[in-house]
């Protein structure tokens, strides 16, 4: 059947495959455990996050008061690389998608 | 006797030779975590970021479970060369020192797993033998991140 009609080609950028879905932040949780010292767990969260002093307390305290706190966050991969340290230190710890 | 020396140099490690002989048990001890199923200080030592998801975890372990070995490999080898040169007194860098701190600290995991230690109750259980190593090497990782602290601040 002859058409008058050209069919339109094809919009580049419409298609479902060329929506990237926006790369959501991950969070890490360093879970309360009964064996670490609660200094150690300090100077793990300044030398593998560079953070302060007083952070670094803070989250600690949170983790051993409140049982856990989030340490970190950024994309799935950076919070595996995250995971990955605090586990060779010991740390339990474990991530989620950032609801 | 002061076990731990923090320096500008770095960290001077001074131990009786019974203390070094206790220590240099403790990386064949880690090597072996992992070997038996039924060992409960394997999870420990060996842990998921994605506990509620199997498939998450293998592709994890098969990511970073090389690098995580290599990581172990590499502290209890700086462990072992540096460790017999403690009767005398061996000066550690702040990296080697962070090695030591490792194994010890793996080893206490280890221990208190197979112990079956839930809570904090152990510290308070100093004076019985159950507990003695596990004291001892709190005791060792005190000294350690102490000195580590010490030179992060100064």
């Amino acid at each position: 059947m002859p058409s008058a009609t050209v069919a339109p080609e094809r919009i580049k950028g419409t298609e479902a495959d060329d929506i990237v879905e926006p790369d959501l932040p991950w969070i890490v949780i360093v879970w309360d455990d009964p064996v670490n010292l609660m200094d150690y767990v300090v100077l793990v969260f300044r030398k593998l996050f560079g953070y302060s002093e007083a952070k670094a307390t803070r989250l600690m305290l949170q983790v051993h008061n409140e049982g856990r706190a989030v340490v970190s966050s950024g994309t799935r991969e950076s919070a595996e690389s995250d995971c990955a340290r605090l586990h060779h230190h010991g740390l339990w710890a474990t991530m989620e998608r950032q609801s | 006797m002061s076990r731990f020396a923090v320096s500008a140099a770095g960290i001077e490690v001074t131990l009786p030779t019974e203390e070094v002989d206790l220590l240099a048990a403790l990386p064949r001890m880690l090597e072996a975590v992992g070997e038996h199923p039924a060992d409960p200080a394997g999870p420990r030592l060996f842990q998921s970021p994605y506990p509620d998801d199997p498939l998450a975890s293998v592709e994890y372990e098969m990511e970073s479970g090389a690098r995580l070995a290599d990581g172990r490999t590499a502290d209890r080898e700086v462990f072992t060369r540096t460790l017999p040169r403690a009767v005398a007194g061996v000066l550690l860098s702040d990296d080697e020192a962070e090695a030591w701190m490792r194994v010890v600290g793996d080893a206490r995991l280890a221990l208190a797993a197979r112990l079956g230690v839930e809570s904090d109750e152990w510290e308070s259980r100093a004076d019985e033998p159950t507990f003695a190593v596990l004291h001892y090497l709190t005791f060792v990782q005190h000294g350690l991140v102490e000195a580590l602290m010490h030179r992060l601040d100064h």
